[in-house]
């Protein structure tokens, strides 16, 4: 195997044009073009990179001529995955895998590469003055185990100028959330109620792109690749309340305080979190609302708890926390039919506010967790693709659907059932009678989803016995496939598919007039 | 009728015997002499915002003194003392906008270099010698602009160091050596800014990107979980800021992006007084890989001050000494000063002392040190000394002696009052340190070994004067006087500060 790949390497040296699929005295050819994404034109110099997906310790990297053309040789055959960064572009990389063999063509690879999109913009007040250190989140919106979902991509805070800049950004849609505290109710704290109420008692309502107060008036800004987009945005303070939180209890340990608010739909805002080891811990500066406080403490040993919900009016206010000992957690998995569950496994409990636990398993598929913030979990298992969980109970919680509910100070036990998908399901996509390289192929209701390789190519292991439906998307970057009625449309040509256990199918799947017909999603 | 009798017990006494006042006036743009709005004005227990008009109002005063205070983001905050009763209407205070250092960073092809830290440098003088701080510290952007706001005034030196974090690019493998604003390749012979209040400086750079290394070792010797750091000093003696990443588990680390140079790597782990280090010098002109910095443990140094033979009658019997240990590296480093007193048999241990260099400082009561060896180092001819890794150090040995001499120095400056600073520095340039003094105040310096000294009086800071530097003593000549002390000798000097010798 080694002489192989040092074969290879000197292969990538050797210019000579051969045609497709065609296997000299080394290998395979993998060759095509990097184009700039915004404008198609060539990109020289750009530096490409083919990894073996089985080898991924070895590596070759090659770079674009003057045309954009790049080429490499003496490929064993196999799976390879592209990628590719230029001067002054993003890095990327080719959707699918690059499948050499006999008989398949990968004379003409097409590698875009985008330039970096920017969001710049300057926050002011009510007067007009910059605000600085304003806190500018950026939210990108994309389509996550096939639903679209809001990821927090990066935060800023604005210079002595009010600006901001985020950059380097791919195309997509994106949020923008900005906050800040007026930087005169500092005074608050030192002066007590001497300054006027209204200097002290100020917050800035939330700011939302296109700079609007209301989270359900938050719009997407539609990045380009290579856009330099603006946003500006301006704080206008409201008045404000403090929120004075006692805690009695764990006197001489920091509490750490979370305060979060409703935010942009399925994400909750921060407000404010902090720490304090006295008894008061004093939210200033709080605008009328809805929040949920968060408490913890630990000394190391020992975890407490409280969550605390309250509506903040115009006056300020006295919050009773009171701790609870953590809930703890254990339980164990079984695989389904016998057998002993691989060591990679873990218990994933995936919480609010990205509070996600995962547990290990131990022998014989037990797992634990002295404590646990109470709460609402999505109970899955991950670090082994070929495994599933089957179902699952709970004692000392609540099960809602998918969801784990702990309640304060519980011993929750959960039992977990575990499947071992050995069924595949493979084939090609085609369209026009041609392979199609880059198609979504979606198996539902697993709500798997993969990119057809460079011959047209899927594969899908590790599925669980059961009836499926499969189609594939031409172009389906848009497509939530998770959501039942997005994928309702597709459902009618789509093959039906029974898995057995064990069992390999090989499928070949059309894309044509029913994705054609579709008016694209973007 | 029971309520308007108490309502009036507990007013009356006010309007009766204590008038109050009002405190009123504009906040104004130092600079341009604008008004400012939306500015915090502050007296004792209680704060404002200044109006459109910049005009701002406390009243219910009682009679006194205040301090009014204004402040506002983007400029220096400046206060004014009032004196009230009667009521003061038209007091003014300016505020200076603080100062903005910004530029851009470029490559050779005038091509904008994102991601480099940028560091504003300040110089210090402690004990006579410069030492470096980083006082703030910015990145660029994407166009390679960078921006430092709310500088004070003052002299600094601008360094583009390295990159900020790791590379935006880390498969470019690209990075440059760290250069000051001006070109220079060192804080030795960087030109200094200076920055004023009010003036937005522009200072561009241009870095040389060339292929960068990695270095990829472990620390031998490494216990798991103690804290560890991993520097790099690059041949200038400047820290790099090649990013490093170490595994707190098993001591393996990693340097990426280093450009190519001769460098001391430098392990450290453990805390305070049971700490180990290790160094490594580097020639680094391709990736490396397999280094091992080997930890050696910090070592106690013993010494001992004796009594000189002859003493005077009633001098003390026993020497008390302060002794002060060093780090003689230029840059701060978090490396604490450590301080120990004498035993009275004039004994003494420092412990936790890692191998490097240092400098020694031993201030004795009554006396002046004659003598002082570390080994085969003199400590008195030279200032530094160097601890070696992995032996138990000899111990100091140093001679206290009282025949010193008595110098009463009286600085004055045209008939001025106020602080000065005085210096006695001998041709050994051992055993000095700055004095604080009052002008034409006689402040005597005793127990003063003799021999040829030159006095010094300055005022302002009392870093001006990097005595521990040839060159600032050479520029400093003309303003010293210069004196001979002999055995138990005592002597007078006046020093004249002329106006143009203040900084």
């Amino acid at each position: 195997m080694t002489g192989l790949w040092r074969g290879w390497l000197t292969a990538t040296l050797m210019t000579a044009p051969l045609a497709a699929g065609a296997q000299e005295s080394g290998g395979y050819r993998v060759a095509g073009v990097v184009l700039n994404a915004a404008g198609g034109q060539p990109v020289a110099d750009a530096h490409i990179t083919i990894v073996a997906v089985e080898r991924r310790d070895q590596q070759v990297s090659a770079v674009s001529g003057e045309n954009g053309r790049f080429v490499f040789m003496g490929l064993p055959q196999g799976k390879y995955q592209l990628a590719g960064r230029g001067r002054g572009l993003l890095a990327g990389s080719w959707a699918g895998a690059i499948v050499t063999g006999p008989g398949r063509d990968t004379e003409s690879i097409v590698l875009r590469l985008s330039p970096p999109g920017v969001i710049s913009g300057k926050v002011v007040d009510d007067a007009g003055d910059p605000v600085a250190q304003a806190l500018v989140e950026l939210l990108g919106s994309r389509i996550v185990e096939g639903r679209r979902q809001l990821i927090e991509d990066s935060s800023k805070r604005t210079d002595d100028t009010g600006q901001y800049r985020f950059s380097a950004l791919l195309a997509g849609s994106y949020y923008l959330v900005v906050s800040g505290v007026p930087w005169y109710t500092k005074f608050n704290e030192t002066h007590g109620d001497s300054a006027p109420r209204g200097m002290t008692h100020a917050g800035y309502g939330v700011r939302y792109y296109p700079n609007v107060d209301n989270p359900a008036a938050a719009e997407p800004l539609i990045l380009q690749a290579g856009q330099e987009a603006t946003a500006n945005f301006t704080l206008l303070p409201v008045p404000a309340a403090s929120a004075y939180v006692h805690c009695e209890q764990a006197e001489s340990l920091a509490k750490q305080y979370t305060l979060t608010a409703a935010g942009l739909p399925g994400n909750p805002a921060f407000v404010r979190q902090g720490s304090e080891a006295g008894e008061l811990y004093n939210l200033w500066g709080i605008l009328p609302g809805h929040y949920t406080l968060r408490t913890e403490a630990t000394d190391g040993n020992h975890t407490w708890y409280d969550a605390s919900e309250f509506d903040v009016a115009a006056d300020d206010m006295d919050i009773e926390v009171t701790l609870r000992d953590a809930p703890s957690l254990s339980g164990t998995a079984v695989l389904d039919g016998g057998g002993s569950l691989p060591a990679q496994l873990t218990v994933v409990l995936g919480g609010e506010i990205g509070r996600n636990q995962a547990l290990a398993m131990g022998a014989g598929g037990r797992f634990s967790t002295p404590a646990i913030p109470p709460g609402r979990y999505r109970v899955s298992i991950g670090g082994a693709e070929e495994y599933y969980l089957k179902n699952w109970s709970a004692e000392g919680a609540r099960r809602e659907g998918g969801i784990l509910d702990i309640p304060p100070s519980a011993a929750v036990r959960l039992t977990l059932s575990v499947g071992r998908g050995a069924g595949r399901i493979a084939g090609t996509v085609y369209r026009d009678g041609q392979p199609l390289p880059g198609a979504l192929v979606v198996l539902t209701p697993s709500n798997r989803a993969v990119r057809s390789n460079s011959d047209g190519s899927y594969e899908l292991r590790g599925l669980p016995a059961g009836d499926y439906a499969l189609f594939a998307v031409e172009d389906g970057a848009d497509l939530e496939y998770a959501d039942p009625a997005a994928i309702r449309p597709y459902l009618g040509s789509a093959k039906k598919v029974q898995v057995a256990p064990g069992a390999s199918d090989n499928l070949r799947l059309d894309v044509g007039k029913t994705a054609a017909a579709l008016p694209a999603k973007r | 009728m029971l309520f308007s009798v108490a309502l009036i017990l507990v007013v009356a006494p006010l309007l009766a015997d204590e008038p109050e006042f009002c405190i009123a006036g504009a906040v104004l743009n130092a600079s341009t002499g604008e008004p400012l709005r939306r500015a915090a004005v502050t007296v004792p227990q209680s704060a404002t915002l200044t109006d459109a008009a910049g005009a701002f109002r406390f009243c219910h005063l009682p009679a006194g003194f205040y301090y009014a205070n204004a402040e506002k983001p983007g400029f220096v905050a400046a206060g004014s003392r009032v004196l009230v009763g009667p009521s003061r209407e038209d007091l003014v205070l300016r505020l200076n906008p603080q100062a903005v250092v910004a530029g851009k960073v470029v490559d050779a092809s005038g091509e904008p270099v994102p991601n480099v830290l940028v560091q504003v440098l300040s110089i210090l003088v402690a004990d006579g010698h410069r030492q470096v701080r980083v006082d703030s510290t910015a990145a660029t952007n994407d166009r390679g602009e960078y921006r430092l706001a709310g500088l004070d005034a003052g002299r600094y030196y601008l360094r583009a160091a390295g990159w900020q974090g790791a590379p935006q690019d880390p498969g470019a493998n690209e990075a440059f050596s760290p250069v000051y604003y001006g070109g220079a390749t060192e804080v030795a012979s960087a030109e200094a800014v200076t920055v004023e209040p009010g003036r937005d400086l522009r200072a561009d750079f241009s870095v040389t990107l060339r292929p960068a290394y990695r270095i990829r070792g472990a620390i031998a010797g490494f216990s798991p979980l103690l804290p560890a750091k991993i520097e790099l000093v690059d041949g200038n003696q400047e820290p790099s800021s090649a990013p490093v990443t170490l595994d707190s588990a098993t001591g393996a680390f990693q340097v990426s992006a280093v450009p190519p140079g001769s460098y001391i790597l430098r392990a450290t782990q453990g805390e305070s007084p049971q700490r180990s280090r290790g160094e490594l010098a580097l020639q680094i002109d391709a990736d490396v890989k397999g280094v091992v910095a080997p930890l050696a443990g910090s070592v106690v140094l013993r010494g001992i001050v004796r009594m000189a033979e002859f003493s005077a009658p009633g001098a003390p019997s026993s020497p008390n000494c302060a002794i002060q240990l060093s780090p003689a590296e230029a840059w701060i480093s978090g490396e604490a000063t450590l301080e120990t007193p004498t035993e009275p048999t004039g004994e003494f241990r420092i412990e936790g002392v890692l191998p490097g260099r240092y400098r020694l400082r031993m201030d004795c009561a009554g006396g002046y040190v004659s003598a002082a060896r570390f080994g085969e180092t003199d400590l008195l001819a030279s200032g530094e000394f160097t601890i070696p890794p992995a032996v138990a150090p000899p111990p100091i040995e140093a001679v206290l002696a009282l025949d010193g001499g008595t110098v009463d120095v009286t600085a004055s400056a045209d008939g001025e009052a106020g602080p000065a600073w005085v210096l006695l520095l001998p041709a050994s340039g051992y055993g000095i340190h700055t004095r604080f003094a009052h002008l034409n105040a006689k402040l005597t310096f005793s127990g003063v070994a003799p021999g040829d000294y030159q006095a010094y009086a300055w005022t302002g800071s009392p870093e001006a004067f990097e005595y521990g530097n040839p060159e600032a003593r050479q520029a400093w000549a003309g303003r010293a006087v210069s004196l001979h002390i002999g055995d138990r000798d005592r002597q007078s000097v006046a020093i004249k500060i002329a106006a143009a010798d203040t900084p």
